[in-house]
Formats: structure tokens, sequence, C-alpha cells
């Protein structure tokens, strides 16, 4: 938070200060909202619902901008090729203001997806970044990190580079939990010390 | 932007505490199922909760005597709630989906896994949300721990407990998208 949430003494401060307070807290049921539906909308295959998530100048892959042009993008090589049926269940959302517009967030999510003869389980976290445009939330930007991809029936430990997700148009390998610096740093230490 | 009066104020509270309360009602049905809780279960339903089936039988009785029959069928529950979408149609009135990965014993030796959206009603009455209606558990899929989805027959949940769902197909919105590009 960068605002002062004391209360001041004056009848319009404390007013102020409570409106600051409520919109803050609006702001974190709007995010949490967000990736809820986000969810809903891609296991459903709503693609215009999907894209209406996002704010209105979204980059798109391949240097395009705006709702219907990433539309098109779900429509296209992400939901048409590689899987059918999916899950996405979600759990922890870490949510991190910068400012009272602009916030990101890190959600945890285990996606189940049918891939021909395979059930694949991929936890990933997502890493998200949310703007606030027009007086509502919308997602900037999505990345989704997984730390494995396996068939249901497999262990993690037994698939090849951690990996098994054939023709995943987007996701090729695990990032983490490597992705982060601390997971580096705390077994570099122990290195350090042996 | 609305201007921060007083009422405007009171209003977003109202609904902030809303969105928190129904969070709640989904977690509360999750802790007093699988406790067999059968009072608190009931306690979540609005008083006048519509009961399926012939009849149109209504409240808290009528409903205990739908479901306990079920709940009678397994053993051990786990129900884990995961996402939860709110919309409201009014200040006393919403929907929900709400995604669970549930872990059910259904015998002696069978434990299986199911991934379900409950499609939900609330109402408010007298400063309380409840329940207004019988969820509805849409099934994606039934499976024995161990065991693939992929290739189940159908479930036809309640019928029986493993197999294929009713989602995805159950979705609108997933008939159009494969129906634009067979």
């Amino acid at each position: 938070m960068t605002e002062d949430a004391t209360t001041g003494s004056a009848g319009g401060d404390a007013t102020a200060s409570l409106e600051a307070r409520v919109q803050r807290l609006e702001a974190v049921e709007e995010i949490r909202q967000l990736v809820s539906r986000y969810a809903l909308a891609l296991d459903s295959r709503n693609v215009e619902a999907l894209a209406a998530l996002f704010v209105e100048d979204v980059d798109v892959h391949g240097g395009a901008k705006g709702r219907e042009a990433l539309a098109e993008w779900f429509n296209g090589p992400v939901l048409r090729q590689g899987y059918t049926t999916t899950f996405h269940l979600i759990g922890n959302h870490v949510i991190d203001f910068t400012d009272d517009d602009h916030a990101t967030g890190r959600l945890y999510c285990r996606p189940e997806h049918e891939v021909g003869d395979l059930w694949v389980i991929m936890p990933v976290v997502y890493e998200d970044r949310y703007e606030r445009q027009a007086g509502h939330w919308y997602f900037r930007s999505r990345r989704p990190h997984a730390f494995y991809a396996a068939d249901i029936k497999e262990s993690p430990l037994d698939v090849e580079n951690r990996f098994n997700f054939p023709n995943n148009p987007f996701m090729t390998r695990p990032t983490l939990p490597d992705r982060w610096p601390s997971w580096g740093r705390f077994w570099a230490e122990a290195e350090g010390d042996a | 932007m609305p201007e921060a009066g007083a009422a405007d104020l009171a209003a977003r509270i109202d609904r902030l505490e809303s969105a928190g309360q129904i969070r709640q009602l989904a977690w509360r049905y999750s802790s007093t199922l699988d406790s067999r809780d059968m009072d608190g279960l009931m306690a979540l339903y609005a008083d006048d909760v519509k009961v399926p089936g012939d009849g149109g039988r209504r409240g808290r009785e009528a409903l205990r005597s739908v479901m306990e029959p079920s709940l009678r069928r397994v053993q051990i529950t786990i129900l884990h709630v995961g996402n939860h979408v709110i919309d409201f149609a009014d200040d006393d009135h919403a929907t929900g989906a709400v995604y669970c990965h549930a872990e059910v014993q259904t015998g002696p030796d069978t434990w299986i896994n199911q991934a379900i959206c409950y499609e939900d009603r609330y109402v408010r009455q007298d400063g309380r949300w409840y329940f207004a209606a019988l969820r509805r558990h849409e099934l994606l899929y039934g499976a024995e721990h161990g065991q693939s989805p992929v290739g189940l027959p159908p479930a036809n949940w309640p019928e029986n407990d493993t197999g294929r769902g009713s989602l995805p197909e159950r979705w609108d919105s997933w008939r159009r998208f494969w129906g634009e590009h067979p």
C-alpha cells in the first residue's frame, strides 16, 4: 500500500481514507474473480469471454494488439492444437500492488489436459500482471511456468526431462522451481558450505 | 469511479461482504458434508429451498431426505474447492460456478477422484447468504485412484461415480467452439 491508512482528524480525511481502503479491497476481489473467470472461460472454450478479461490494448503473440487479435490467437493454435478437455483447478493466489492501477500476481494452478491417449497433469504457477482500466481490473499479461507435465498414471520422476506433453504448442519444458532465484541461491549456498 | 459518499461506501462494503460470505458458503459446504454434519449442511440452504424431483417440495427437511441417502452410499469424502466465480444479479441474489477436486471412498476397497464444477444459486435472507437451490453437481470425470479418465464410458452421474461427466459438453461455448471447426 502506498496510501496512509490512518484516519485523519477531519471527517473529510476519514472518508477519503475509507474510500481508498474500500477501493483496495474491491481491487483484490476483482482480481480474484479474474483468475477464476479465466479458468472457466478457458475450460468452456469461451474465447470471447477469455479475451474480455485482458486489457483493451493487450499485446498478442506475433506483435498484434487488442482483444480481437487475442481471441483469434486463442481460437487458433492455443486451444485447437494438442489437447481437448481441460480442467484448470486453481489455488493459492498472491497479489502485490504496485500502485492503485497496477498489480502483479502469482497463482498456483493444477491443470489437467486430455492429450490423445494421455491425461496430462501439469502443475504451474502463473506470473500475472493486472491493470485497472476505466474502473475495472484486467490481465495485462499471463505467463504459466510448469513444475512438470506427466500422465495421471506416471510419477514426475519417471518422466524424461520432467515433461511429457506431446504437441503442446507453447510449453516444452518445466521452468520451475529453477526459475526462482531463491531456489538457485539456496542450493548454491549448500555447495559453498561443503 | 463513483464519488465516495457514505451511502455509496456502505453499498460497496456490502458487496464485498457478500462476496466473502458466498465464498465461505462453498467452503462450509465442504466441511459440513465431509464431516457429515447434516444440521450444519442443511443450515447453508435457504429455508424455502426448492427440492428437485416430483411434487415441487420445499424446505430443508425435504432436501435432507434427498441428500442423506446419497451420503450414506459413500464413506470418506474430501471436497477440495478451488475456483469460485460469483455473479451478482442484484444485492440479494447471485449465481456461482465452483471448481472442486473430490476424493471419495466409494466402497471398502475403492477410492476415486472426481473433477466437479458446481453450479450454484445464492440468496440473501435476513442479512445472510444461503444456497437458494440444490447445488448442481456437474461432473467432468470420475476415475479410480491411479486410473486415467481417457476412454472411460459416460458416468451418468449420480448413476455411476466414475466415468466421463456432463462437462465439458454441457457448456454452450464448448459446443460452439468445436462446432465452428469440427
